[in-house]
């Protein structure tokens, strides 16, 4: 018996696999209503979009498929509801991810249904680019003549009213990116010296501590860490949207899986002890 | 252009849930209808991929340039682009390195400015103040100049242990190195534990969305 | 107009109707006489041109960033920076056929063999051919969308969803408190996801949120302060480490120093 080691690091993993569907399903069905700090770094990103002035075009990047949309499709959402909430100009662009363009799309169209904005006046979706890089460095120069056309009907983005005025990244108040990639690098090294733009990052959980030295150094202005930023966002903006709900069920499932490390590690423990004892 | 309420049918729905259900099948073991859905979903990526190519890449900025502007010289892009393909033939196969070896160098050009950027600006903020001023206190911070300025010694030793660890252009035998080194390495233990516990939470998160998609969109549960 | 870009325009002009179909012709044929010269090559002329077009790539975004700059922030190569990304954008794009032809040779393959699995195959297909055709012609219809929210998104999304289930199996079983630094781990694992949650935020909400030392020890204020003094030098000594090494790899490939079977073979073959 004791070369089989203590039950409690033998549990069948379709038991774990079950205990973990059963929170997760009752913290949606039942969430419990407790307050959220809500962290300097979300703080200084809604900060910006606060304060961005309303004749300057603000830029939503997006850098995220369906595989990441648990954590960035509630970041994007929040944060172009207070872009509408505030009535500021916005243009959307993607990279590195094509679906990024079509579900930023979806996102804006759903809230500018909301908030009465109108595409090619309020808002523009400047489509997908493959080389983010070779891109930035053209949109520091002219945004125009590098990206050319809008993604939606395809005509020249200087037909729109939204992009009067705007030649280069010099002419934005806010880039707000959100991604489930590392292409903060592509902003910081290519864009934010050019331009006194604030740029603020929503990555996904994994990647939020990494951006700590960027936070740090001033390169980035604010950070949605992961479905916590959104939810606080959602907190700062007194809305109860899906991140306020969906908060509850990934506490319960960060306590089962310390308490599964802990009863683990004591199962080590007395696995250990049994052999001493035999 | 089509109204929000078009991105969504519930026979997509039903089939997107089916398609979940299957897919998550995995988590009992490997079979047959999993990797029937598998198939499905890289088919669909795949073609959606190439729409998004042609439509926000190759349309706008290959063929609308070369045949409704006129720009003859996009030819030549898309011969050198060609090149790529010749992978596919044993006897041309190295000329798709030249194309390769383009995208490669366009990358690595770019490389001294993102560098200079990225990092010259961190180093500068690595001098951090030890004696703190009043007006040096960040606005909210709840610290006091004390405060900060031990923040600012740790944040500056931690940053040299951890250098240290990774400086491997001698051996590490002076005392002072190797207990700097160890230090840094138990250091990254704090970072890694940051990591793993945010991981933690990203992958919950995914799991969320997919748990309300089907009690939400797909049942109406909620 | 500096004189490159005054040069440029007036050797490229944009060409229309029957000069536009003759430019273009005479592009194929460049290209196709191209390709049979580079063939004719001996070897270390193709390692010679590989190298040479791989320097001339990286060379003009390393002069555009070194040359000096005027009053408006630009030099002599600034004005084809644009032009120059979308050269970049449309190679990118064209590499995409690499991985759609590949998945037609393996997946054709296995449908014209009636191999195993050979109904998976065809599905694939189907499936990749219903979507690209839906995508380009009829992007704004409710059959295109529900496709791509409805179900692709669906899919990709439970794809990954799944991992959810193997951390937490895989954190079960390997995550053995053995060591000081495990042990250093599982505390800012711990520290990190408790002061990042509203549950673990509950447990210290009795102390005073500022105005005093105890507010030091709410998990909030410790997970933040762990995040922005403990972790962040850390990263940032990881990334000094890596931009060093990134600039050293860039450097090696613009100069076509790498060395290894990549870089070295093939070239000499046929």
């Amino acid at each position: 018996m004791s070369n089989l080691g203590h039950p409690l690091t033998r549990i069948n993993r379709h038991w774990l696999y079950g205990a973990l569907l059963a929170i997760v399903v009752i913290g949606l069905i039942v969430p419990i209503s407790l307050p959220l700090a809500v962290s300097p770094e979300a703080t200084r990103f809604y900060e910006a979009i606060e304060s961005a002035p309303k004749d300057k075009l603000v830029l939503v990047s997006t850098l995220w498929s369906a595989s990441t949309q648990g954590e960035n499709r509630p970041q994007t959402q929040v944060v172009l509801k207070h872009l509408m909430k505030r009535h500021l100009r916005f243009a959307l662009i993607a990279f590195g991810d094509a679906q990024a363009t079509t579900l930023a799309q979806e996102l804006a169209e759903e809230q500018a249904a909301i908030y009465k904005y109108e595409y090619g006046k309020d808002w523009i979706n400047l489509g997908y680019r493959q080389d983010i890089a070779g891109t930035l460095k053209g949109m520091v120069r002219n945004i125009n003549e590098t990206l050319k056309t809008d993604s939606v009907n395809r005509r020249p983005l200087a037909e729109y009213p939204v992009m009067a005025g705007v030649r280069n990244v010099k002419d934005l108040s806010v880039i707000a990116e959100f991604s489930a990639s590392g292409n903060y690098k592509s902003w910081v090294g290519l864009v934010v010296g050019s331009t006194d733009a604030a740029f603020c990052y929503a990555p996904t959980s994994v990647m939020a501590p990494e951006l700590y030295t960027y936070l740090d150094s001033g390169q980035i202005r604010g950070m949605l860490f992961g479905i916590k930023g959104a939810a606080e966002y959602e907190q700062m903006m007194n809305e109860k949207g899906f991140t306020t709900r969906a908060i509850t069920p990934v506490s319960l499932a960060l306590v089962l899986l310390f308490v599964l490390i802990g009863l683990g590690n004591y199962g080590m423990y007395a696995t250990k002890k049994m052999e001493g004892n035999s | 252009m089509p109204t929000a309420a078009t991105w969504s049918h519930p026979i997509g729905v039903w089939f997107g849930a089916i398609g979940t259900l299957a897919l998550f099948s995995l988590i009992y073991r490997e079979n047959r209808v999993y990797r029937l859905f598998e198939h499905i979903f890289i088919g669909l990526a795949a073609g959606y991929l190439i729409k998004t190519t042609w439509t926000e890449v190759l349309g706008p900025q290959w063929f609308t340039p070369l045949f409704h502007d006129g720009q003859w010289p996009w030819a030549l892009v898309a011969g050198f682009g060609l090149l790529f393909y010749t992978i596919f033939s044993r006897k041309h196969s190295w000329m798709s390195r030249i194309a390769i070896g383009a995208l490669m160098g366009f990358a690595a050009g770019q490389a001294f400015q993102t560098t200079a950027s990225d990092y010259i600006p961190q180093i500068r903020k690595s001098f951090k103040p030890l004696f703190v001023t009043p007006d040096q206190i960040p606005l909210g911070s709840g610290l006091t100049t004390l405060g900060i300025g031990l923040n600012n010694l740790l944040f500056v030793f931690i940053m040299v242990t951890v250098l240290t660890y990774f400086f491997f252009s001698f051996e590490q035998k002076n005392k002072v190195v190797a207990a700097s080194a160890r230090t840094g390495r138990l250091m990254l233990m704090f970072a890694f534990g940051a990591i793993f516990g945010s991981t933690v939470m990203a992958r919950m998160a995914l799991l969320i969305d997919r748990v309300w998609f089907l009690m939400h969109n797909w049942l109406h549960l909620q | 107009m500096n004189p490159i870009q005054s040069f440029l325009s007036r050797a490229f002009p944009a060409l229309h109707g029957g000069a536009l179909a003759g430019a273009v012709a005479g592009c194929v044929l460049a290209c196709i006489v191209g390709v049979v010269v580079l063939q004719a090559l001996p070897g270390k002329a193709r390692k010679a041109i590989i190298a040479g077009v791989t320097f001339l790539a990286g060379l003009f975004y390393a002069l555009e960033f070194f040359l000096p700059a005027n009053a408006q922030d630009e030099n002599i190569l600034t004005f084809a920076v644009p032009t120059v990304g979308n050269v970049t954008n449309v190679l990118g794009g064209m590499t995409l056929g690499l991985g759609v032809l590949s998945l037609i040779r393996i997946h054709g393959a296995n449908v014209v063999k009636v191999k195993s699995g050979w109904e998976n195959s065809m599905l694939l297909l189907v499936s990749m051919v219903v979507m690209a055709v839906a995508g380009i012609k009829y992007e704004h219809t409710l059959f295109y969308r529900s496709l791509f929210r409805d179900v692709l998104n669906s899919f990709d999304a439970a794809m990954f969803a799944v991992l959810a289930f193997f951390i937490v199996s895989a954190a079960y079983r390997a995550f053995r408190i053995k060591s000081a630094e495990a042990t250093l781990l599982m505390v800012a694992a711990l520290v990190v996801m408790l002061g990042q949650i509203p549950i673990g935020q509950y447990l210290t909400h009795w102390l005073p949120v500022k105005g005093s030392y105890l507010s030091l020890l709410r998990l909030d204020n410790i997970s933040n302060w762990l995040l922005t003094t403990v972790n962040a030098p850390a990263q940032r000594a990881i990334g000094f480490g890596l931009g060093i090494g990134g600039l050293a790899i860039a450097l090696r490939i613009w100069l076509s120093l790498e060395r290894g079977a990549y870089f070295e073979a093939k070239a000499d073959e046929s």
